[in-house]
């Protein structure tokens, strides 16, 4: 595999392993940022063919245009998904007044109860 | 094309209910009106219906352009079975006249449009926007209401289908890169980068409800509302047994095998871990994670009974999950555990005739912790909005051709005990081992195990 | 039980990342659009013709996912109370230099969102780039003035309906052949009004993101303080 395709790979391991490892729900978003942040990243590596850009009144040598509308698309979801576990976020430690994910964990066994 | 009206031929019909759901879902955000509900039930109806009986098995990619470069749709058989179920369990929910509010109403319709979308879908891509539509409603809708650990569920739930769903972009890729189609229909011609099969295998079953990689189905099911429920249970998760059956002819075969061992595995765990629940709900939860699995073994016998198989759990799931009374709680019991009179005895009969052992256990593990279901809660009612799911049930008995009567007294037996044995035994409880961590390592262990079977055999 | 699923997870990812490493992938350069963009399209911009043209279904359902963002925000931040405020600038300097280039980025958003199948750009770039020249406004008049915008421009009734001009593109493009069918005309490429529906589909695409990035921002900023 190409060396470029394989460091996507690891930065997509390193934002599951920021996902599991840190305990404040703020940074597993960062982590989810960064997951997402890989997945462009090796669409770009994949759809370069050549070195321009895939306007049609330049020469031959443009990139593939196909993986860069998958971006588009892709971004326009993250951003959704990123919103709106923003505003749960914001929710419950409106409600529960932390952040830590155990210590919530902990506070809503107890409200059920 | 000899029955074309006006210019309303064959793929202009297949198309128009997804326009028709996106345009009624917009105009209900302006009006708080629930006789508007009549018209969204009328007209979905009306259209789909007419798909369902005239629609005759078509591949062609919308907008007249060449497969390469274009969406490819297909619609046969199999399509046919998951629109019924999607129709049916759309309008119970539609029928009960909830006091929600419009927008709420309004992203109803935007699920069907999804749905259906996703169930005409044959292009890699497609699937994945389809699937992100309706994981967003479905993650607005598991919140709704007002206690606050139903948004922790939610929360739970979207960080977990969001890991998955990269993964599945991930697999995308990489089998582009390899092939440089994305149609499913020319991916069958080429040779395919295994090691993107297993990424797209693992995101798809994270979605379709397995018993470790779902962590979110515990939670989400159990803490949510009843029409919230039926709407999961009985239209969400066949988004991504729908996926798995697409994809399963391009499966290299030892990716094939992990698919059955993961549901055997499914099925009896999700069994075990539904004995010692007492929660009407989440005994319900688990029990999807265990049908989910035989749905898997299913699948490993032919696509369209797995087709059949997903039509018969997803009605006889919104039935129970609607807790309408000791009636319809009873027929969707029996059904669900596979008397012969309903449905589940038919849907079973695709594993039965080739490993009659394998159907017989499956049997008496759902008939033991169904037996739990009838807590002393539960009243005499009969609500006229269940009876379109209970049509559908009971009308499977007419499905003959597939197979007919076979072991009916063993079967009849091994309900009976499995009932004694479920209300007189109590299983100890095995705690909840599903929270958002171990959902995390769960995707990624069974990735390294699906990558590994890739390499080596 | 959580250090049990770190070392999992840690392991799991080690041995994907070293599976992947000797994977053998023959790249396969695909090549399918220019041609047919030429012929049938008519935009330079090959990615514009792509998800306004070819891919068109697959838009449909993001701006589908984008407008139900938008509403989960307004539906789910509802309920947190709303405190704290934005405070406008200072000293009259820096206030005139922020509404200066707030309104140079607003209009600079809206010509990338136009000219999206010249250049590179289109509907999603241009309305993000907008919906931050509001944010940089919001700096130098302070948040009160701007969310009476929302109100009297009544931004949540326009951002719902502009979903119901893109359906009725798809239907009316072009009757004879059907749905999704491209409507207007080629033209030369270059033109300004080239492109088939690219015009039309990048201002309302490019307008209802603007419209939902303002909306969110105008949700989180009232809630300042509330966390």
């Amino acid at each position: 595999m190409e060396l470029n395709l394989f460091l996507s790979i690891t930065i997509f391991g390193i934002g599951i392993v920021i996902m599991v490892l840190k305990r404040d729900l703020m940074i597993k978003l960062i982590g989810l940022g960064i997951v997402e942040t890989a997945v462009t990243l090796s669409f770009v590596i994949v759809s370069h063919n050549g070195p321009l850009p895939p306007i049609l009144t330049l020469p031959i040598d443009r990139v593939d245009p196909l993986p860069q509308a998958m971006i588009i698309t892709s971004i326009v979801v993250g951003f959704a998904v990123l919103s709106l576990s923003l505003v749960f976020v914001v929710y419950l430690s409106s409600v529960y007044h932390t952040t830590d994910s155990y210590k919530l964990q902990k506070r809503i066994k107890k409200d059920e109860q | 094309m000899n029955s074309d009206l006006f210019w309303l031929n064959g793929h202009n019909m297949l198309l128009l209910p997804i326009l028709i759901a996106v345009i009624l879902g917009t105009l209900r955000l302006f009006t708080k009106n629930r006789w508007m509900n009549w018209i969204e039930l009328l007209s979905m109806a009306f259209f789909t219906v007419i798909v369902l009986f005239f629609q005759r098995p078509a591949i062609f990619v919308v907008g007249g352009w060449s497969s390469a470069i274009g969406v490819e749709v297909k619609y046969d058989s199999i399509s046919f079975w998951f629109i019924f179920s999607l129709l049916i369990v759309w309008s119970s929910v539609k029928m009960r006249f909830e006091k929600w509010e419009p927008s709420i109403e309004s992203m109803l319709d935007y699920l069907f449009a999804s749905m259906y979308a996703l169930f005409i879908s044959n292009d890699l891509f497609n699937i994945y926007v389809t699937i992100e539509l309706t994981s967003l409603i479905s993650f607005l809708l598991v919140g709704h209401g007002k206690k606050p650990s139903r948004v922790w569920a939610a929360l739970k739930y979207m960080l977990l289908s969001a890991v998955a769903l990269n993964t599945y972009l991930f697999g995308t890729l990489i089998v582009y890169y390899g092939t440089g189609v994305l149609a499913l229909g020319a991916l069958k011609l080429e040779k395919i980068p295994e090691f993107g099969l297993a990424l797209i295998l693992t995101a798809l079953l994270v979605k379709s409800g397995i018993l470790g990689l779902s962590a979110w189905i515990v939670d989400a099911y159990s803490k949510s509302e009843t029409p919230v429920s039926m709407v999961l249970s009985g239209i969400v998760v066949n988004a991504g047994i729908f996926a798995i059956i697409r994809i399963y002819d391009i499966l290299p075969s030892n990716l094939k095998t992990l698919v059955l061992v993961i549901g055997i595995i499914s099925t009896f765990g999700g069994a075990i871990y539904a004995f010692g629940e007492k929660n009407f709900k989440r005994i319900l939860a688990f029990s999807t994670t265990s049908q989910m699995g035989i749905s898997l073994i299913v699948l490993g016998v032919s696509p369209i009974a797995a087709a059949i198989y997903a039509f018969f759990h997803s009605n006889t799931k919104a039935l129970l999950f609607s807790k309408n009374g000791k009636i319809s709680t009873t027929i969707g019991a029996l059904s669900l555990a596979g008397m012969p009179p309903l449905a589940g005895y038919f849907a079973k009969i695709a594993i039965g005739e080739s490993h009659p052992m394998v159907s017989i256990l499956i049997t008496f593990v759902t008939s033991v912790y169904v037996a739990n279901l009838f807590g002393p809660d539960l009243k005499w009612k009969f609500s006229p909005f269940e009876i379109p799911l209970e049509f559908a049930i009971l009308s499977l008995m007419f499905l003959i051709p597939f197979g007919g009567v076979m072991y009916t007294t063993e079967i009849l037996a091994t309900i009976a005990i499995g009932i004694l044995v479920g209300k007189r035994i109590s299983f100890p409880n095995f705690g909840d081992p599903f929270e958002l961590e171990e959902g995390l390592a769960y995707q990624m262990a069974f990735l390294a195990i699906a990558a590994l079977t890739v390499v080596k055999w | 039980m959580k250090k049990i699923s770190l070392f999992v997870t840690i392991t799991s990812v080690a041995i994907v990342l070293t599976v992947s490493a000797f994977v053998a992938i023959i790249p396969h350069n695909a090549n399918h659009y220019p041609l047919v963009t030429e012929l049938y399209d008519g935009s330079a911009n090959i990615v514009s013709a792509i998800y306004l043209d070819f891919r068109f279904y697959d838009t449909l359902f993001e701006v589908l996912i984008f407008s139900i963002a938008i509403t989960g925000v307004s539906m789910y931040a509802n309920r947190v109370k709303e405190s704290g405020k934005i405070l406008a600038a200072n000293s009259p300097l820096i206030k005139f230099d922020l509404l200066f280039l707030g309104m140079v980025i607003i209009l600079w958003g809206l010509y990338t969102a136009l000219i999206g199948h010249l250049q590179p750009g289109g509907a999603f770039s241009g309305g993000a780039i907008t919906a931050s020249g509001i944010v940089v406004l919001t700096m130098a008049m302070g948040s009160e003035k701007i969310h009476k915008g929302v109100e009297r421009f009544k931004l949540e009734w326009i951002e719902n309906s502009i979903l119901i001009i893109i359906v009725l593109y798809v239907i009316f493009a072009d009757i004879p052949s059907g749905f999704f069918f491209p409507g207007f005309s080629v033209g030369k490429i270059g033109d300004f009004f080239s492109g088939r529906g690219a015009l039309l589909l990048n201002s309302t695409i490019g307008f209802k993101v603007f419209v939902g990035g303002w909306l969110i921002f105008y949700e989180f900023s009232k809630r300042k303080e509330s966390v």
